[in-house]
């Protein structure tokens, strides 16, 4: 049921975005009530974001699912997301954050979330800090073991 | 010729005092020549060797023979020059002066050979006391030195080995401080020029393979 919008989040900012569109969302169900309910749909078309409206409206064309509840229950799934912090020698494009977003979730496990930081003194690879752990996997620390192994 | 028995006491006392006058004047002339001989003792105890110390005694002895058999002789020669006494008075005190000359003369070699054997005791016991105290006082002295050699050398050894260990520090601490310098020189070098050339000329198709490579990683290292 949620695949639809989970899968296209891959960063944490991706994240925050979607937290408070559902958020705005659950606002609009407690305000307007049963009387309004053309005022749902306008906050889908006023304040979220395109495929995020398109999605939910999938969503909630099957009459069985309870607004109020698909929401709670979005909220909650987007809570056990995990984010884990990549810091980058240069800016990444869209291109390298997807794939990178999909190798994790193929290779590791889904439901990563990628924050990502930017260090050119790094020079290449990445650091990355995950559980409160830091793990250098920089062109500058294996730079500088070398010239620590050749006692330059 | 027939005599009174007063001009016999007379005369008997008159040989008296001449044998009496003799005697003294033979011990006085003994005594000097015993004083003579305990010099030369002396003299060879406080210096002179065994072997002059025994022939001292040698000559002693047969001085005081010779001295003896002359006063026997001159006593016998005045007793035959005196014919008062009859050839029997002068024989009994021929033989009673020869047998008092021969008792003196046997207590003073019995005194000589005493004397002799307490020089050759003390001689003896002497030269092995001198020999040990000798041996005594080289090897404390040969003790003395070799301890004062080791003593030096100990101190000499101790004084280099300080010595090196110090110049050994200084020199560690020195090339250290060098080799410091060089490596935080040489490595701020290479880092500066591979930020300066790696870091701007890897194309992102190389930053990408980097950036997956470490994904690989970290996966094999559980980090994810």
């Amino acid at each position: 049921m949620y695949s639809e919008l989970l899968d296209q989040l891959m960063t944490v900012d991706d994240v925050e975005k979607l937290k408070n569109e559902v958020e705005i969302l659950r606002s609009a169900v407690f305000k307007l009530g049963k009387k309004n309910e053309d005022a749902f749909e306008q906050t889908l078309k006023n304040d979220v974001r395109t495929w995020v409206a398109e999605a939910i409206r999938k969503i909630l064309a099957d009459q069985t699912v309870d607004k109020q509840k698909f929401l709670q229950d979005l909220s909650e799934e987007l809570k056990k997301l995990k984010p884990v912090q990549i810091t980058l020698a240069s800016q990444p494009s869209q291109a390298l954050l997807e794939k990178m977003h999909d190798w994790l979730n193929v290779q590791v496990h889904p439901g990563i979330l990628l924050d990502i930081q930017y260090e050119p003194a790094i020079l290449g690879g990445m650091v990355i800090a995950a559980d409160g752990k830091y793990h250098d996997f920089s062109l500058r620390k294996k730079t500088l073991e070398v010239l620590e192994k050749t006692n330059i | 010729m027939a005599l009174t028995g007063t001009t016999l006491l007379l005369l008997l006392a008159l040989l008296l005092l001449f044998l009496l006058t003799a005697a003294l004047l033979f011990l006085i002339h003994t005594y000097n020549r015993f004083a003579e001989q305990l010099e030369d003792m002396e003299e060879v105890l406080n210096g002179k060797s065994f072997g002059k110390a025994g022939k001292v005694l040698e000559e002693a002895r047969d001085e005081s023979l010779t001295i003896i058999e002359k006063s026997e002789k001159k006593a016998e020669a005045i007793l035959q020059n005196t014919n008062m006494f009859s050839a029997d008075v002068q024989e009994e005190m021929s033989k009673k002066l020869k047998e008092t000359g021969q008792k003196q003369m046997d207590e003073y070699l019995k005194a000589l050979a005493t004397l002799r054997q307490d020089l050759v005791d003390i001689f003896q016991k002497t030269a092995k006391e001198l020999e040990v105290e000798a041996q005594h006082d080289v090897e404390g002295f040969r003790q003395a030195i070799v301890q004062n050699v080791v003593q030096s050398q100990e101190k000499l050894a101790t004084q280099l080995q300080q010595e090196t260990e110090k110049t050994s520090a200084a020199l560690e601490k020195h090339r250290a401080e060098v080799q410091a310098k060089m490596d935080a020189s040489v490595k701020d070098i290479v880092k500066q020029v591979v930020q300066d050339v790696v870091g701007k000329s890897l194309t992102s198709k190389e930053q990408e393979l980097l950036i997956f490579k470490s994904l690989e990683e970290a996966k094999q290292q559980h980090v994810l």
